[in-house]
């Protein structure tokens, strides 16, 4: 999935820059328009999945009888009337934190524009590849959940090592996990979309039980990470 | 080593996949492949002795992903797996003299610094366990494969090499534009490679033959090692994960290879004995092509190659001597500076940049090899490392990832001896100044007669010709005007008669003189049409770089002068000359213009102090600034823009006080770090620049900071306010830890945190001062605590 040219809204980065409500001065719009296109170049998105069982046990959900158990109460729900799921992991390539490291010797607040643009860039990988899946499965007449991250509800993100090593990312678009469970390159995603049968009643993930309540932008907008 | 003469003499074949076999054979998801050594030996031997019954004169043993990394919590050690492996491997030859068992070496499954979080030497030490491990159930040789990242294969060669005597071969993973998943060129590998002393080189995994066929050419004309090809079987199908190539196809693909020289082939993912019983079948007999290689001076980082084919201008800026900021950056352990002078001057186009960090209250064999790895981890272009001080050099060749110049020896047999097994191990290029001990011979004669001495000597610790330049020294015009000539001359004679790269200092030929552009100029166009190819200039004044890329159209280097109409068509007239007319330095600052700030600060600075225009004029601008942050009248870009601006304005008060000799301004210390474990660092170094801006002198750390090192800096330059930064609930520990060392160990020293995850309740569990909800409010904190 790397034809096509890669698209950043706007808006997102907007959001992600924290400017939700003001609209921006001339000169940050003037730098997100010079950072959208940089990030266009500067991106290689690599995606990679694979469609995995899903058995629930006692605490979490083990995926494609491997040794892994996903835990918490949130994935249970999350994948409650799946038999199935895809699991999968995108990035942008490590060039994107390159860049973003150089801007923050000399240019910091054009740092900060890109990081951003670089957030809403990772996420569109995710949504057109998304996209794609639900194309497919509804063709077999099959049903996909949201995305599922490390991270959100109480899935915790010390999964990440486990979950890139069954998709053996670190071979096959060159993501790796820290021992601290970070996802190298910075801006990359590892998640969980459940796979049903019938049709998926519309379902939200619970902001009480997240871990990045504090810091999270849509709940500082007043929205949800499940809105589409 | 036989192997290598095998090698030679004509096609070694090697074997096929491993992985994909043992999935066939039971390997469950999710299983770690080496662990069948241990819990399947029979059918790890079993695959082996397929792969040798096919013909495979190589079997690599099943120890891909055997370092301690990737086998924690599995209960094994890497000894215990490679052990099982070997003995796995071995026992499948049994009885075939011909076979040799290649120790696999795979990548640690984790990403280097800067990308990730492994450090240069954890990632040698993990290499090196395996390697013992290899080395000690008699492994014939080493094979580093599927590799991605180059630091990495350094890590792992330099294991290799130093821990055993056996041959290495390293083969990496590129996708079809042929660079790797972290930019590595092919160039840069094989340059990199071949001068770190692997004894064959190629490419294994990710693509087919036919993907990887033109990537294997590439790399075919830039090494003279035998090359290895170990393709998949073509690209597997997205939906069955079959592989689409065939053995016949394969077979096909493999002649081709020969044809280019490709002297090991095997196959990769996807492939059977199957593939390589046909290979055997149909080219047993048959010899690889004869390659012609081409010598050539290049160097290189992963991403940059510079070839040096024309000219090539090398920035002389990251240099303390007679720079009195930069002397101060280095004391103050100023990074940001030091990377800021390496970016303007490649901002400026300079190909290579020379790295000399040497002052005598600066510790070289530690700022040498730091200063390497803060520009390499944002710049691309090659360095040439600059020092005398071989303890130093060899700390940063080590470090430095790609092939550099070392900067330099001269014909000195002390100094040749000390310095050339360096370049030699290391694999870099050098520099050899035509001096000795009796000083600089004034006549062009003697000092190449000290070249080809140099060059003898290079070539006699086994450093190939095309990596030997020579500097045949400027002299200053203004004292020994009659010696000018005798440079320009020695420069022809090494050129012509030698055939060697020359590199010149050139801005030392205008000292003591007015006019010191137009004298620099001049003689670096003499200097070129003498044959200089390494000029060290500033890349920042316009006629240097000018007279480089006039040189290069009338010289024919630049091609339908392309490079110089881009560079100069549009240059109609001057750059748009920066209007302050009506405008306060304040304005400027709010609305985040740097150039008028600098502008601005200057003429301010005509009729008031330095400190004045801080406190009076640039704090308050700050200040308001902040307010409508808080008044959330502007937004986090707005406000980084506003400090850049007044850094602008602060560099020109730095500038002036550093002219005068007066000490720096400093409202006090703050250290800051992002904690260890964590790399997401942009928070932290938003509130570095704006506390910069406050006058306070901040002491970056960086980012996964070591708990000690934080609390031994803090102890050693007694700071009173340390702010540390995390961004993940995983490293949330690793900051409590520090707080409550740095507590210990300094009572009287304060802590702020902040981060996305932390929150002011959170913050005072963990044992901290005070939490900082953004820049803005760190500098509260830094004005309660330090004033």
């Amino acid at each position: 999935m790397n034809e096509g040219r890669l698209f950043i809204d706007p808006d997102e980065v907007l959001r992600y820059l924290g400017l939700r409500s003001a609209p921006p001065d001339e000169g940050t719009r003037a730098l997100i328009g010079e950072c959208r296109e940089e990030m266009a170049s500067l991106a290689r998105p690599r995606t990679v999945y694979r469609e995995l069982d899903v058995r629930f046990e006692e605490g979490g959900v083990r995926l494609g009888g491997s040794g892994l158990l996903l835990p918490g109460e949130d994935i249970r729900r999350h994948l409650d009337g799946c038999a199935a799921c895809i699991l999968l992991a995108a990035t942008l390539g490590g060039g994107v934190d390159r860049a973003v490291a150089a801007l923050q010797v000399r240019q910091m607040a054009k740092a900060l524009v890109l990081d951003c643009c670089a957030t809403a860039a990772i996420e569109e990988v995710c949504d057109k590849l998304q996209r794609e899946l639900e194309e497919t499965l509804q063709a077999e007449g099959r049903y996909a959940t949201t995305r599922y991250s490390p991270g959100y509800g109480d899935l915790p993100i010390t999964c990440q090592r486990e979950l890139t090593a069954l998709l053996d990312t670190s071979r096959k678009i060159g993501l790796c996990a820290t021992r601290e469970n970070i996802l190298t390159p910075r801006k990359s995603v590892t998640a969980i979309i459940g796979i049903s049968k019938r049709p998926l009643p519309a379902r939200r993930r619970s902001c009480e039980s997240c871990g990045l309540r504090q810091s999270c932008n849509y709940r500082r907008g007043g929205r949800h990470c499940g809105d589409s | 080593m036989e192997i290598l003469e095998a090698l030679h003499d004509g096609l070694l074949l090697l074997d096929g996949a491993m992985g994909t076999m043992l999935q066939s054979r039971g390997l469950r998801l999710g299983e770690r492949p080496e662990l069948f050594s241990i819990t399947h030996p029979q059918v790890v031997e079993g695959i082996h002795r397929e792969y040798i019954e096919a013909g495979a004169q190589v079997v690599y043993a099943n120890t891909f992903g055997a370092n301690a990394h990737k086998l924690a919590g599995t209960g094994h050690t890497p000894a215990e797996v490679i052990e099982a492996s070997v003995r796995a491997a071995k026992a499948a030859c049994a009885g075939t003299n011909a076979t040799k068992v290649a120790l696999d070496v795979g990548p640690i499954g984790e990403l280097l610094a800067p990308a990730g979080s492994l450090g240069f030497d954890e990632a040698y030490a993990l290499f090196k366990e395996q390697i013992d491990a290899g080395v000690r159930c008699g492994a014939d040789l080493i094979v580093i494969e599927t590799m991605t990242d180059l630091y990495e294969v350094k890590a792992a060669l330099l294991a290799a090499k130093e821990n055993s005597e056996l041959p290495v071969f390293v083969t990496m993973t590129f996708e079809r534009g042929g660079r790797t998943f972290t930019g590595c060129s092919v160039s840069a590998m094989a340059l990199t490679l071949e001068g770190l002393g692997a004894d064959a080189i190629g490419i294994n995994c990710s693509l087919g033959p036919k993907e990887i066929y033109p990537i294997a050419k590439e790399l075919s004309v830039w090494t003279r090692l035998p090359l290895i090809v170990k393709a998949n079987a073509g690209l597997p199908d997205p939906q069955t994960g079959k592989y689409d190539v065939t053995p016949e196809a394969f077979v096909g693909s493999a002649l081709q290879f020969m044809e280019i020289g490709v002297s090991a082939i095997g196959g990769c993912c996807g492939t059977t004995p199957e593939y390589i019983a046909r290979m055997r079948e149909t080219l047993s007999g048959k010899r690889p092509a004869k390659r012609e290689y081409p010598a050539r001076a290049a160097i290189c980082t992963p991403t940059k190659t510079v070839a040096i084919d024309g000219v090539a201008v090398i920035g002389e800026r990251i240099n303390p001597t007679g720079k009195k900021l930069f002397k101060q950056a280095l004391i103050e352990h100023n990074m940001d500076y030091i990377l800021s002078q390496a970016i303007a001057q490649i901002e400026a186009d300079a190909d290579i940049l020379d790295v000399n960090v040497g002052l005598p209250e600066i510790d070289e064999t530690v700022m040498l090899p730091e200063v390497v790895c803060r520009l390499q981890a944002v710049i691309d272009a090659p360095l040439q490392l600059d020092s005398s001080n071989a303890k130093a050099l060899e700390n940063a060749l080590r470090l430095y990832n790609g092939k550099p110049v070392v900067n330099s020896v001269n014909g000195e047999a002390a100094v040749l001896e000390r310095i050339l097994p360096l370049v030699k191990k290391y694999g870099a290029a050098v520099v050899g100044l035509t001096l000795d001990e009796n000083g600089i011979p004034p006549k062009a004669g003697e000092r190449f007669a000290i070249a080809q001495r140099i060059l003898d000597a290079a070539l006699r610790y086994g450093i190939r010709r095309e990596d030997v330049y020579i500097d045949c020294l400027t002299l200053t015009a203004s004292v020994q005007q009659k010696e000018v000539m005798e440079t320009l001359k020695a420069v022809q004679m090494v050129k012509e008669r030698l055939g060697l790269k020359t590199v010149l200092g050139v801005s030392n030929i205008s000292f003591g003189l007015p006019g010191r552009e137009l004298i620099n100029q001049s003689f670096l166009t003499l200097a070129l049409a003498h044959g200089l190819d390494l000029p060290i200039i500033n890349p920042n004044i316009p006629s240097m770089m000018g007279a480089v890329a006039a040189f290069r159209v009338l010289y024919n280097q630049d091609e339908g002068a392309k490079d110089f109409i881009t560079k100069y068509a549009q240059e109609k007239g001057a750059a748009p000359v920066v209007s302050v007319q009506g405008m306060t330095i304040e304005h400027a600052i709010l609305r985040g213009l740097a150039k008028e700030s600098r502008e601005l600060a200057k003429a301010l600075l005509s009729d008031m102090g330095e400190m004045e225009l801080v406190n009076d004029r640039l704090i308050p601008a700050l200040d308001e600034v902040g307010s409508r942050f808080e008044q959330g009248k502007l937004f986090l870009p707005q406000l980084l823009q506003a400090a850049g601006a007044a850094q602008a304005a602060f560099e020109v008060v730095k500038e002036r006080i550093a002219a005068a000799g007066k000490p720096s301004v400093s409202k006090g210390k703050i250290l800051l770090a992002t904690v260890k474990g964590d790399i997401h660092d942009i928070g932290k170094n938003i509130v570095k620049a704006i506390l910069e801006n406050y006058g306070y002198q901040i002491i970056d750390l960086g980012r996964d900071v070591p708990v000690a090192r934080v609390v031994d800096e803090a102890v050693r330059q007694e700071v009173r306010l340390v702010g540390l930064s995390a961004l993940m609930t995983t490293t949330l520990p690793s900051m409590e830890a520090t707080i409550k060392a740095l507590h210990e160990r300094l009572p009287g020293c304060k802590v702020f945190v902040g981060g996305a995850v932390l929150t002011a309740d959170y913050a005072g569990k963990i044992g901290a001062d005070f939490y900082a909800r953004d820049a803005k409010q760190s500098v509260d904190i830094a004005r309660e605590i330090l004033g």
